[in-house]
């Protein structure tokens, strides 16, 4: 009866149980500290959602479990819906044009051979800035509906100002305006590096058998750019449902309810109002769709271009 | 059964296991021990104050010299406006030191006073600073249960403000008065928000201010979300739903029923829709207090109410009008409505209720002072707030407004001093602030538990009606609903109409 040979660790591999030891003798302080920080607030706001915590309220009360109560009301609470069909039309408005617009300038920028790298730089400027300078300055400055410089151009060419910021629905334009022209320089970075990344010989190829500039996109650049791409996407899209500094600056979530996202809301239930209990719950709902809809992102564009 | 831990506890037990757990994690080597009492009491002891960037600059510039007389050290915390409430809030809630002395929106006080968080102002330091000097409406601020437990910094109250050269002249007055019947008072304004609309219309649309455009308007107010939407909102309202005969105004004190869309409300948000979408500039829905000072200053309306006007309006490098403005309290009304029988009631005389609009930034001393600072920053806040010191931040460009009799005797200080109002400007910003602080029918701002919330709620259904989302009834509707549900979450209705009396001093 043959017996099986016995296998010894070989010094190699002792020295690499050794050595990643070490690595994680390193790594467990960052490791610990990064999973004290997420995971502390993670229960702590999950357990306040149970609860009917409120930080401001006066006299001889006491926290007490309410079950999923806060969840009832959030169900029911038509201002919440209002915020979360306002997020969505957002996202909705942005991220399609900050897609088109990156890869357009994107595709200009390969394609150059002089000052790409000025035209990068410039490009990339808009990212640099803060979101509330940004609203700021090219927000309520530009977009002024009495003195500011787009309504005076539109006046002296002899149109209405616009109410950008007291209509409901250009209020939602104006906002969109400026994050697309923020965060598109994100969009052309990312494609760049993307396009970048696919070799011209590909190409040259394509060309030699015959096919033409469109179907040399479609068929190479596009199936090649598309890992990077959906990754750009998804966290454009998760950005856009986060959105809160823009809108606070700019309208403050108004006229009305026009502009008011979920971030925001979260923002005055929880942190301003000191409703902890409420605000938990509403930060759960975001939390728990951006996972489900993050998931099944990316489950289907694994699979999308599995097939290709 | 229910699971119950108080507040304070669920806080303190998160935090500490928070940071407990990060200590833990990247503890730094043990500090040597201490070589005890004696280097303790070599150490010069530390005020440390908290406050708003701007105003707390001002104040440790004034107080510096005091400070190194004594021997001091002055720590100060820079904070934002609402970063600073936050703070201070949430420092109370979970029961954390921020600071010895802070300053305060006096509205918080419900929540910062009633939790515990602040220090009696002792009999002796009252008598320093000659308390009894301070308007009553002040005073109110200040106090929680009969006892004082901050000290006076800001008399920040609303003032009407209108363009005193244009209603003294003579070919404006006589166009008006064909139009309206009556004349425009260059001394008073506008006395009732009837005139107030009158003015509002007849001054919109034609070239007053003479820039060669047709540009102008009647009024512009802070009507933004988010920003001071509350007190504009509020300010324009108390006439009408403010009953001399009954103390409340916001919630019924018997039941605790929000009133906010009673017909006076509904009155005042139905003209102001009006007002601010056809006779305000351009965005006038959604301006931000300093854009409706803009307006006002930069000679684009003929009327504003608003804080800082006053001031504002003497800056050469902001204001076109320096010199040309008068001031007044808040117009009045004819008609109010009364509450309690469900009826208007009519006045011959107009019914004034001014609205201590946000009533000002208050000075306080924390209850977990450091025991060895305690002399020091009582010490502190006595010399910061005593009639001396207090004249001079009112009269210079510090933002603080007026809150002593003294103050209001001071026309000279005012006229001449930093500010230099002018002696006529002087005299009606001075009048104007006491007719409002000692007023017997004036509205204090909401200061019961959780006013942050009430404002959203408040702004919330303003904003609705001024975009046209909403009619103003259906606006105030959903505003009244959402108190009441705020007021159930924070206690009870009846629970919060027994604050909102502490917080009328009743």
């Amino acid at each position: 009866m043959a017996t099986e040979p016995r296998i010894y660790p070989s010094k190699r591999f002792r020295f690499e149980i050794k050595d990643n030891l070490w690595k994680w003798i390193f790594l467990l302080p960052a490791v610990a500290i990064i999973l004290i920080l997420l995971a502390v607030p993670v229960v702590w706001t999950l357990y306040a959602a149970f609860t009917d915590l409120h930080l401001y309220r006066i006299g001889d009360f006491e926290t007490e479990f309410v079950g999923l109560a806060n969840f009832e009301k959030l169900m029911s609470n038509r201002s919440f819906w209002r915020t979360a069909r306002n997020t969505v039309v957002f996202m909705l408005g942005v991220v399609p044009a900050q897609l088109i617009i990156g890869l357009t300038v994107a595709l200009a920028l390969n394609n150059i051979t002089r000052g790409q790298k000025l035209f990068r730089t410039w490009f990339l400027m808009p990212l640099m800035v803060s979101p509330v300078v940004v609203s700021f300055i090219v927000g309520r400055m530009l977009f002024q509906e009495d003195i500011g410089p787009i309504n005076d151009i539109l006046r002296n060419l002899g149109f209405d100002g616009v109410p950008w910021l007291t209509s409901p629905t250009w209020a939602m334009v104006a906002l969109m305006a400026i994050d697309v022209w923020q965060w598109s320089s994100f969009m052309i970075l990312m494609l760049l590096a993307a396009l970048q990344g696919v070799p011209p010989d590909l190409h040259e190829a394509a060309r030699v058998d015959g096919a033409n500039q469109l179907q040399s996109f479609w068929r190479i650049t596009v199936p090649l750019i598309m890992p990077i791409t959906m990754t750009a996407l998804l966290i454009r899209i998760i950005d856009a449902f986060k959105v809160v500094e823009i809108i606070m600056v700019l309208t403050g979530g108004g006229p009305g309810q026009a502009t008011e996202s979920v971030t925001l809301a979260i923002y005055r239930t929880g942190v301003k109002g000191g409703d902890l209990a409420f605000g938990s719950s509403q930060a759960y709902f975001l939390l728990i769709v951006l996972m489900i809809f993050g998931g099944a992102y990316l489950v289907l564009t694994r699979r999308a271009m599995g097939k290709d | 059964m229910a699971n119950k831990v108080s507040r304070r506890q669920f806080l303190q037990l998160a935090g500490g296991a928070a940071g407990a757990m990060a200590l833990a994690a990247c503890a730094a080597p043990a500090a040597p021990a201490s070589s005890g009492g004696e280097a303790m009491s070599q150490e010069k002891i530390v005020i440390r104050y908290a406050g708003l960037d701007g105003m707390g600059a001002r104040v440790e510039a004034f107080m510096l010299p005091w400070v190194e007389d004594n021997g001091y050290e002055l720590e100060r915390g820079a904070f934002g406006q609402q970063e600073l409430t936050d703070k201070i809030m949430q420092s109370v809630a979970t029961d954390t030191y921020l600071a010895d002395i802070f300053q305060f929106p006096s509205n918080a006080r419900a929540d910062v006073i009633g939790a515990g968080a602040l220090q009696e102002i002792p009999t002796e330091v009252l008598e320093a600073i000659d308390f009894d000097d301070v308007l009553p409406g002040i005073v109110n601020t200040l106090s929680w249960e009969g006892k004082v437990y901050a000290l006076p910094y800001d008399g920040d109250i609303h003032y009407y403000s209108f363009r005193k050269d244009l209603f003294a002249n003579e070919d404006i007055n006589s166009r008006f008065k064909d139009s309206y019947g009556y004349d425009l008072s260059p001394d008073t304004g506008a006395v009732t928000w009837d005139q107030w609309r009158n003015i509002c219309e007849f001054f919109t649309g034609w070239d007053w201010n003479e820039n060669g455009e047709e540009d102008d308007f009647g009024a512009a107010c802070m009507t933004k979300r988010g920003d001071t939407l509350w007190w504009g909102f509020n300010s324009r309202a108390t006439a009408y739903a403010k009953h001399p005969d009954d103390d409340a105004y916001f919630i019924d004190l018997d039941t605790g029923e929000a009133r906010l869309n009673n017909p006076g409300f509904v009155r005042a948000l139905t003209e102001w829709v009006e007002e601010m979408q056809n006779w305000a500039p351009p965005g006038g829905t959604n301006f931000t207090y300093g854009d409706s000072l803009n307006a006002m200053n930069g000679g684009r309306v003929a009327q504003t109410y608003n804080w800082d006007a006053v001031t504002s309006a003497t800056s050469p490098e902001t204001s076109v009008i320096q010199g040309l403005q008068g001031y007044n309290i808040l117009p009045g009304s004819h008609e109010v409505f009364n509450s309690k029988s469900g009826e208007w009631d009519y006045f011959d005389i107009p019914s004034h209720a001014p609205f201590h609009a946000f009533g000002g930034w208050v000075i306080a001393v924390s209850a977990q002072v450091d025991d060895l600072a305690y002399d020091a920053v009582w010490g502190f806040v006595t010399h910061l707030t005593k009639p001396e010191s207090g004249l001079a931040f009112v009269t210079d460009l510090t933002g603080a407004s007026p809150y002593r009799f003294s103050q209001m005797d001071a026309v000279e200080e005012f006229a001449t001093g930093p500010l230099q109002l002018g002696e006529e400007v002087a005299m009606d910003y001075l009048n104007a602030a006491r007719e409002t602080l000692d007023h017997p029918n004036a509205v204090t701002d909401q200061a019961f538990g959780g006013w942050v919330q009430y404002r959203d709620a408040l702004e919330l259904g303003v904003s609705k009606a001024l975009a046209n989302e909403l009619p103003p009834q259906d606006a105030l509707d959903e505003v009244a609903a959402a108190f009441n549900e705020i007021s159930e979450r924070m206690g009870g209705l009846q629970h919060q109409a027994e604050l909102y009396a502490r917080t009328l001093g009743r």
